[in-house]
């Protein structure tokens, strides 16, 4: 597959964006996603102008105040949860060399959301007793981040043997089955101990869809640092996985230890991809497609994929949590549904060009 | 169970499968008048006996021939349902790993029955396995003819089934945050569960299901003509094509029956196969029966240990045979790991 992709990409060298265009466009889009973010939502009367003026001069009128600790920690929590899903599937496509290869399909999404699930209703029993702790899936500032750490490390792993990757064999369907097969797994297991525990169906019907509503700063706080990890993590390693791309023989060739970035790499993924599930739940297809978009924009060099992918990321997912609003307006509905109903049909007819066997 | 199922066919490969058969039906009544009596209610086994057969003390008449033998039945007909379409699919695609979720059946009838159910609430409980078919043949269709590349190739279509399956539930997900008013029955639903199933619900899929499996079965002779191999088969006079679609479309009415009324009860269609091919071949004539009865086995058992577990609260079946399922199918998957 990594063949194809670059004998399309050579194809197409000449349609491909420079870079610098694709990042000003990302960034424009941006923005834009993000004041819009902020002005649209089921309370009238706030605009750009008081997005704004919040910042500058805050006067502490309910539209202030509404836009300082409910729109803007909303707006950007979604960028960083975006953000860190696209890192993570752009540095598992990497180290795998698997077009298909994503959270999602990993099994980290299933896995960190079942620590938590856990945590919520054992470790931290008396938590799940309260109602609110359940609609803001965040104990204290690290209270759930470690635990959707584990999970992230627990599923991954199973899904790293189980699909022949760790044998060094590259067979995209084998990971997918596996993927799904532990997936399922981890989340039946999860619903058997919501289940068990309480039955506070709505909000973890909405927390399993994923969902950056009822967000706040600490949110923001919570998962900040480990998008910094992610980024220092892919700045790490991006040569590397240029190298890697050619093939495993040429990266060790060039005195690269495929050990070391599997390693490095492994570690970066579940910082970003746990604390993404620790503060918005699992949210799928981000991971997998926008890494593909971006190769497709702008070529397969990981120095400028690692910078294009996280800010890519962040857009989709700002637009998807504004498009989620309007589904069942005026109710919010969770960002995951939009992200699910646009990738799973960029997932067929990624199945489409893969090529198989 | 898949231990006692491991063992048989270890230790008595030789048998007659036809008394493996018989074990299997006590099993399944055994299992099923144990489940009736089980619950938030307890009820003692003669008692439960009685009172199925209408000469109990009238105590328990509610409680069991309302709430807890249609439940019981419907997992009878869903897991036959289940089990045999994932039979008929892999003899005919002959590939290990199909079953009805796979390739994309459970999730397109699964929307098609939330279109239904949250949609317009009015329409009558009988059109929902016909519209449950629809969404299922729609799903198939659409998986088959995207996996057609010069022949199915089994990795393919498994990807594809994914993919579609993918599609599919996302939009059940819409739908499911679109309705919240009638959000914890669909979840409940979608789990795949036996709960608070009634007669009407019964009535509306057993005859479609029944009518299925005598079908399954009087093609029995061509299915095992046609796992010979297609130029065997048309070499003995099979029509392969027709034979083939045929079979198929049987399995998907099949599937999108039983998701019609229990949600996505999972990997039955995958499993109950495997462990009937063990424990009596592959002649389909007997194996479509046993596969039957492995599927109303796991059905029931799950059902019943999801209302044992820690009574009042009822843990979906389908969470169960996931639990179950998702080990079965990663070994399976390391069985298979030629390809």
């Amino acid at each position: 597959m990594t063949d194809t992709t670059n004998s399309v990409n050579t194809q197409r060298v000449s349609q491909r964006l420079p870079y610098l265009q694709a990042f000003v466009i990302s960034v424009s889009l941006l923005i834009i996603g993000l004041l819009l973010s902020t002005t649209i939502g089921a309370v009238e009367g706030i605009n750009a102008k008081i997005f704004f003026l919040s910042l500058v001069q805050y006067d502490g009128s309910i539209e202030h105040l509404i836009m300082r600790t409910l729109r803007m920690p909303r707006a950007v929590l979604g960028a960083l949860v975006g953000a860190n899903l696209a890192i993570a599937g752009l540095l598992m496509q990497g180290i795998t060399r698997n077009p298909l290869a994503s959270p999602s399909i990993f099994g980290v999404n299933a896995g960190a959301s079942l620590f938590v699930a856990l945590a919520f209703t054992g470790v931290y029993g008396a938590a799940a007793t309260d109602a609110s702790s359940l609609t803001i899936p965040f104990v204290g500032p690290l209270g759930i981040v470690p635990i959707a750490f584990l999970g992230a490390a627990f599923g991954g792993i199973l899904v790293y043997f189980l699909g022949g990757v760790a044998s060094g064999r590259v067979n995209p369907v084998r990971l997918v089955l596996a993927g799904v097969a532990v997936s399922t797994l981890l989340a039946s297991l999860m619903k058997g101990t919501i289940i068990l525990q309480n039955d506070q169906t709505d909000s973890i019907v909405f927390w399993l869809a994923g969902a950056v509503d009822g967000s706040d700063w600490n949110d923001v706080r919570t998962i900040l640092p480990w998008t910094m990890v992610g980024l220092g993590v892919t700045v790490y390693l991006a040569v590397s996985l240029n190298l890697l791309a050619l093939g495993e023989d040429v990266a060790v060739g060039l005195g690269r230890n495929i050990h070391v970035i599997r390693a490095v790499g492994g570690l970066g993924i579940i910082c970003v991809a746990g604390s993404a599930v620790a503060v918005a739940g699992p949210i799928a297809f981000v991971g997998l497609i926008v890494p593909h978009i971006c190769r497709r924009l702008i070529g397969v060099d990981h120095r400028v994929l690692l910078i294009l992918a996280p800010l890519l990321g962040a857009t989709m997912m700002v637009y998807s949590d504004i498009l989620a609003r309007f589904i069942a307006y005026p109710f919010e509905s969770p960002a995951g549904i939009v992200t699910a109903l646009v990738g799973g049909p960029y997932f067929l007819y990624l199945t489409q060009r893969t090529r198989i066997d | 169970m898949t231990a006692k199922s491991k063992t048989h066919s270890s230790g008595a490969r030789h048998q007659n499968p036809w008394f493996k058969l018989y074990i299997l039906l006590a099993m399944a009544i055994g299992l099923t008048l144990y489940s009736i009596g089980v619950g938030a209610i307890k009820v003692p086994i003669w008692e439960t006996v009685q009172t199925v057969f209408g000469v109990g003390s009238g105590e328990f008449d509610y409680i069991i021939q309302q709430y807890r033998m249609p439940r019981i039945a419907m997992a009878w007909i869903v897991g036959t349902g289940l089990a045999v379409s994932g039979t008929m699919i892999q003899g005919v695609i002959r590939n290990p790993l199909a079953s009805p979720e796979i390739i994309g059946i459970t999730a397109g009838a699964g929307l098609a029955s939330a279109v239904l159910l949250l949609g317009m609430p009015n329409v009558s409980v009988q059109l929902l396995p016909i519209v449950s078919f629809l969404g299922g043949l729609i799903a198939a269709v659409l998986v088959y003819v995207l996996a057609f590349k010069r022949g199915i190739s089994p990795a393919r279509l498994a990807l594809v089934g994914i993919a579609v399956s993918a599609v599919f539930t996302s939009g059940i997900d819409y739908l499911m945050t679109s309705f919240p008013v009638q959000l914890d029955m669909a979840l409940i639903w979608l789990a795949g569960s036996l709960w608070a199933r009634s007669w009407e619900q019964f009535m509306a899929v057993a005859p479609w299901i029944l009518i299925m499996f005598a079908g399954c079965l009087l093609m029995a002779h061509k299915l095992d003509v046609l796992a010979l191999g297609d130029e065997q088969a048309i070499g003995l006079g099979i029509r392969v094509e027709r034979t083939r679609l045929l079979a198929l479309a049987i399995a998907v009415a099949l599937a999108g029956a039983s998701v019609a009324v229990c949600g996505t009860i999972g990997f039955i269609g995958l499993m109950a196969p495997h462990m009937a091919r063990r424990l009596v071949g592959g002649q389909h004539h007997i194996l479509l029966p046993t596969a039957a009865l492995v599927g109303t086995l796991l059905v029931l058992s799950a059902d019943t240990l999801g209302r044992i577990l820690s009574p009042p609260v009822e843990i979906p079946a389908g969470i169960i045979t996931s639990i179950i399922g998702g080990p079965y199918f990663i070994y399976l998957l390391y069985r298979h790991r030629t390809w």
